[in-house]
């Protein structure tokens, strides 16, 4: 087959493989966060299953609260014509509904202790209920709360004394601020698929919407309008990280294509070089689409990474056709092959340690890469090698000078930098950051949104949620009680303001004691409906009653009740929610004052030990992900160094070569330490995972350059030459690629891309000046070599 | 069903004014001088729900600059006192008290019902007019042929006319005294207060004006918010 033939054949394989095998992309920031941690489990399970997880919220906000009252109703109306929501919450939902408030109120009256209703029961037989009919009209009478005679006319009966402990949540609008300046509202998702694409289609739609109305002058100028909730989040999230990631990429490609050119002038050799790397990247995303399904949005950041390094090995291919022009194209790979395809091997093995690390996002990237980095490598022996030695360029002189030290510079130089570097580091030990906000992305408007509504409109100040579950609602309370009763023990030593749903839960076992007396009370609704109106109320005193005793007649004993109405299943998703028969329940828990970091940790630990209950929060996190560091360092370096150094031995087959290896990248580390306390970097949870990167990346450098000494008897001009040069190029590239990472704006891969672009400068320019005379040291007794400068 | 949580003590409210703006603002001149005042209530509450209205008994002590009490009730069954932090609601014969501090309230409504509370002796005519527009002012006579005027007053701010639509004053066009007051309330509720037995600048008990709580469970509805 001819070589255009191949190419184009496997063109079309992979197009056909594009067509065949769905591309889905994820966008998820959880990517980011360890996987398997109890905290970032339950901060997902906090922003998936409660208040609306697919609800956008919509923060308006005016100095003339007169203003929002007149543009909520406008907007409320467009959003349900465009049938942009498939629900849409902007006022209190008992406010006008005395039907779902009745229901709520029964609800609360059938989770009570059973000696509750047994008063109840009471206070409404024979002349009681007169009695407490004459108290009610005295209170009325003679109230000076305003609030308080208004309620009271609309219950003559006292029915909602129930909701007393729930205080002004069931009363104040909790969809707006106290002066009324910020108004929020809720817009639920109405469509079925749950992931980025849908999400910011979604959200296109609204934001058009919206300025369509400011256009038509039904919003005006001096209203502004912030958008929050888990879509916005998602979709501000995927879109800076696609974009990150698609210029990484698309940078790193035209610089390393332009380094070639500045390299080697030959427009034909850059045009496969071209070819070959859109193939790699193709041939990887389908292979990384068959085995993962759908592909992190932080893992795209392979194909930055897999430009870089695959562009080595075209680097080091066309070196070496520059450099032996008269050699067939068997004879050049036979030549090249064993230092590629063993310099591939160990990159791959080092960035598939990467899927030990407990970051989904970089497990799948070192995935990706691994596949990548294999592909890449064959493509480039067998398509790019025989494209290019077609018509090779000019040929490379070895017999050129090169840059190279003399090998007292070069050993005065390693020492020097050994001193320097240990004292850099030993004087200002590395340090690590474990706050999760500081990895954030710059532009988080859906953040500061949230951040500005839960300032204005949070009737208390929680930090910490508690997360309670079980495979029933019964389950799930004893999970809840048991936590109270911690907490309540614990306020006595912290200063703590936990807000948990105690009262809106289910109480499977008391509603199973109340039904019965509860209706009972219902029946009798005729006798105190007469009762009411003869005492002086009228009918209309009686509708939230009635809305009680009809809810009370409605209740099923044949399972937990909920409260069903549209207005209460809006007001129990901010607190219950159910996936796959098993329940979940959320609490809020403030800290009013200074709680000392350990006195915080001790207390989650105790929380988590209930089962079914965690506490979960960002400051917990920051914790923890100390200790996940930790965890993923013994899990991806040891098992990492372990690998490599099975197959560099396979490699070079002498422990000196393989020394050698794990001393330069042991250098490399110690000059990036070093610098990096020099520059007032901090280690984090992402950059961490730069050291197995630069193992992976940084030990081909030393495995060409080794190999290459070999060949070539110990002469460095022919291993600069060959070798040294396209390793500088190679470096380069690779360092362009990361560094493209550290310009994105999000900071936790900045930080990754920055100091991985640092630390492959720095394993480049050591494997290639300094390595050789190392090895030239070491080696020289043993071997037949001659040194040449 | 509204259950507005924040409109304390509205019925407090006693705003005082001869006929049209004039009328208006010699009442309001004429409230500005008054160091103390004293006089038995009768309120008639007409509410919604109720099919008659009700009427308490009960007596007002006023003193400059915002100091006053009120009672309903014979014996007081709640008692109001204002000073010029706080507004505290008594409860004798449950024991019960709650105290609303003024600083620190920040919603629209319960900032009404307080300028309701210091329009009720008002000190400058410029606020009233900044937050009240004069509606209407008519000229009447009662079974004795007292003549005076009714003044109909609505606030100015759409939040306030959530809570309170519209007052009237009654002013007897002989003295300027305050007559009566009556709020007509959102929902179609009204609080109606007549003024009797008025007596002006006379030295009030200080006792009057603070309360022993000692034994009352004493609670402050507004701090949960």
């Amino acid at each position: 087959m001819s070589l255009l033939l191949r190419w184009l054949a496997i063109s079309a394989l992979v197009v056909l493989a594009y067509a065949l095998i769905p591309v889905h992309f994820n966008a998820d920031v959880f990517s980011l966060l360890p996987k398997g941690s109890p905290t970032v489990a339950g901060l997902q399970r906090y922003q998936q299953s409660f208040g609306a997880s697919e609800a956008v919220i919509l923060a308006l906000e005016s100095e003339q609260p007169e203003i929002l009252e007149s543009v909520l109703p406008e907007i409320a109306q467009r959003m349900q014509q465009k049938a942009l929501a498939k629900e849409l919450v902007w006022q209190s939902p008992f406010g006008e509904d005395p039907q779902a408030m009745g229901e709520l109120l029964a609800y609360l009256w059938l989770n009570q202790d059973p000696a509750a209703v047994e008063q109840l029961q009471q206070r409404l037989q024979g002349q009681n209920v007169e009695l407490q009919l004459q108290q009610t009209l005295e209170r009325i009478a003679t109230s000076f709360n305003a609030g308080e005679v208004a309620h009271l006319a609309n219950d003559p009966l006292d029915l909602t004394r129930v909701a007393e402990k729930l205080g002004s949540a069931s009363q104040s609008n909790p969809f707006a601020s106290e002066d009324g300046k910020l108004r929020i509202m809720y817009l639920g998702y109405p469509g079925s698929a749950s992931h980025y694409w849908a999400y910011q289609s979604w959200l296109k739609t609204i934001e058009a919407e919206l300025l369509q109305l400011r256009a038509e002058g039904l919003i005006p100028d001096s209203v502004s309008i912030g958008k929050t909730g888990n879509p916005v989040f998602v979709t501000e999230f995927g879109q800076q990280l696609l974009r990150d990631l698609s210029l990484a990429a698309i940078g790193t490609l035209l610089v390393v294509l332009l380094l070639f050119w500045w390299a080697h002038r030959q427009w034909r050799s850059l045009f496969w070089l071209s070819g070959a790397l859109g193939l790699t990247l193709a041939i990887t995303i389908v292979s990384g689409a068959l085995v993962f399904t759908e592909l992190s949005a932080v893992s795209l950041g392979f194909a930055a990474l897999l430009m870089g390094l695959a562009v080595d090995y075209g680097l080091i291919v066309y070196q070496e056709v520059r450099c032996h022009p008269e050699h067939s194209v068997a004879r050049l790979r036979r030549n090249i092959s064993a230092s590629i395809l063993w310099a591939a091997c160990t990159t791959a093995g080092a960035f598939l340690m990467l899927t030990r690390s407990s970051l989904p996002g970089l497990t799948q990237l070192g995935s990706l890469v691994a596949i990548g980095i294999v592909v890449a490598a064959l493509v480039i022996l067998y398509l790019f090698l025989p494209a290019v030695a077609a018509k090779p360029g000019e040929p490379v002189s070895t017999a050129q000078s090169n840059p190279l030290p003399s090998r007292l510079k070069a050993l005065f130089t390693s020492a020097g930098l050994v001193i320097f570097a240990g004292l850099t580091v030993l004087l200002k030990p590395p340090a690590i950051e474990t706050d999760v906000a500081k990895l954030q992305f710059n532009e988080n408007s859906a953040q500061a949104v949230h951040d500005r509504i839960q300032h204005a409109l949070a009737r208390e100040d929680a930090t910490l949620w508690l997360i309670f579950e079980g495979t029933s609602p019964a389950e799930a309370a004893k999970a809840l009680q048991q936590a109270e009763a911690l907490l309540s023990s614990a306020s006595n030593s912290m200063p703590l303001r936990p807000s948990l749903p105690g009262d809106l839960w289910p109480k499977p076992e008391n509603q199973d004691n109340n039904l019965r007396p509860l209706q009972a009370i219902a029946g009798q609704q005729k006798t105190l409906e007469q009762q009411v109106l003869q005492a002086g109320f009228t009918a209309d005193s009686l509708t939230l009653s009635k809305a009680m005793f009809s809810a009370w007649q409605g209740f099923r004993a044949d399972q937990t009740v909920w409260p069903q109405s549209p207005s209460n299943n809006w007001l129990v998703s901010q607190f219950a929610s159910e996936h796959q028969g098993h329940w979940y329940g959320l609490g809020k828990l403030g800290i009013a004052g200074d709680v000392e970091k350990a006195q915080l940790q001790a207390l989650a630990e105790s929380l988590n030990e209930i089962a079914g209950v965690s506490l979960v929060g960002w400051s917990l996190l920051a914790d923890e992900l100390g200790n996940t560091m930790a965890e993923d360092a013994k899990n991806v370096l040891l098992p990492m160094v372990v690998m490599l150094s099975l197959l560099l031995a396979a490699t070079f087959r002498h422990w000196a070569d393989v020394s050698l290896s794990f001393v330069c990248l042991a250098f490399s580390l110690l000059v990036l330490s070093a610098a990096m306390a020099l520059l007032d970097w901090r280690w984090n949870i992402m950059n961490l995972t730069a050291v197995p990167l630069l193992l992976g990346a940084g030990v081909d450098y030393s495995i060409h350059i080794q190999l290459a000494l070999k060949r070539h008897g110990g002469n460095l001009n022919k291993v600069f030459q060959s070798v040294g040069r396209a390793i500088l190029l190679c470096g380069a590239s690779t360092t362009v690629a990361f560094a493209s990472l550290g310009l994105g704006s999000n900071a936790g891969i900045a930080s990754l891309g920055k100091v991985a672009a640092l630390g492959i400068a720095i394993t480049a320019l050591s494997a290639v000046f300094l390595l050789p005379h190392w090895w030239l040291l070491l080696r020289a007794k043993r071997e037949d070599i001659h040194e040449s400068t | 069903m509204k259950v507005p949580n924040l409109l304390i003590a509205l019925l407090l409210f006693s705003p005082a004014t001869l006929s049209e703006e004039s009328i208006l603002d010699k009442w309001l001149t004429h409230q500005a001088t008054i160091k103390s005042w004293q006089a038995d209530v009768t309120q008639i509450r007409t509410i919604k729900n109720l099919a008659r209205p009700m009427q308490s008994e009960g007596q007002l002590w006023f003193k400059q600059p915002n100091q006053f009490r009120w009672q309903l009730g014979e014996p007081a069954r709640t008692v109001a006192i204002r000073d010029s932090d706080q507004l505290l609601v008594v409860y004798p014969r449950l024991k019960q008290a709650e105290r609303f501090p003024f600083d620190g309230i920040k919603e629209p409504a319960m900032k009404q019902a307080l300028l309701l509370l210091e329009v009720g002796f008002p000190s400058e005519p410029e606020s009233f007019h900044a937050q009240y527009q004069l509606l209407s002012s008519t000229a009447k006579s009662d079974e004795h042929k007292t003549r005076f005027q009714v003044l109909e007053l609505q606030p100015k701010a759409a939040s306030a006319r959530k809570l309170l639509q519209k007052l009237s004053l009654e002013v007897s066009l002989k003295d300027l005294s305050l007559r009566a007051t009556e709020l007509h309330f959102a929902d179609g509720s009204s609080l109606k207060n007549l003024f009797n037995e008025q007596s002006y600048n006379q030295a009030l008990p200080e006792e009057l004006l603070s309360y022993d709580l000692q034994g009352f469970d004493i609670s402050e509805p507004l701090k949960a918010k």
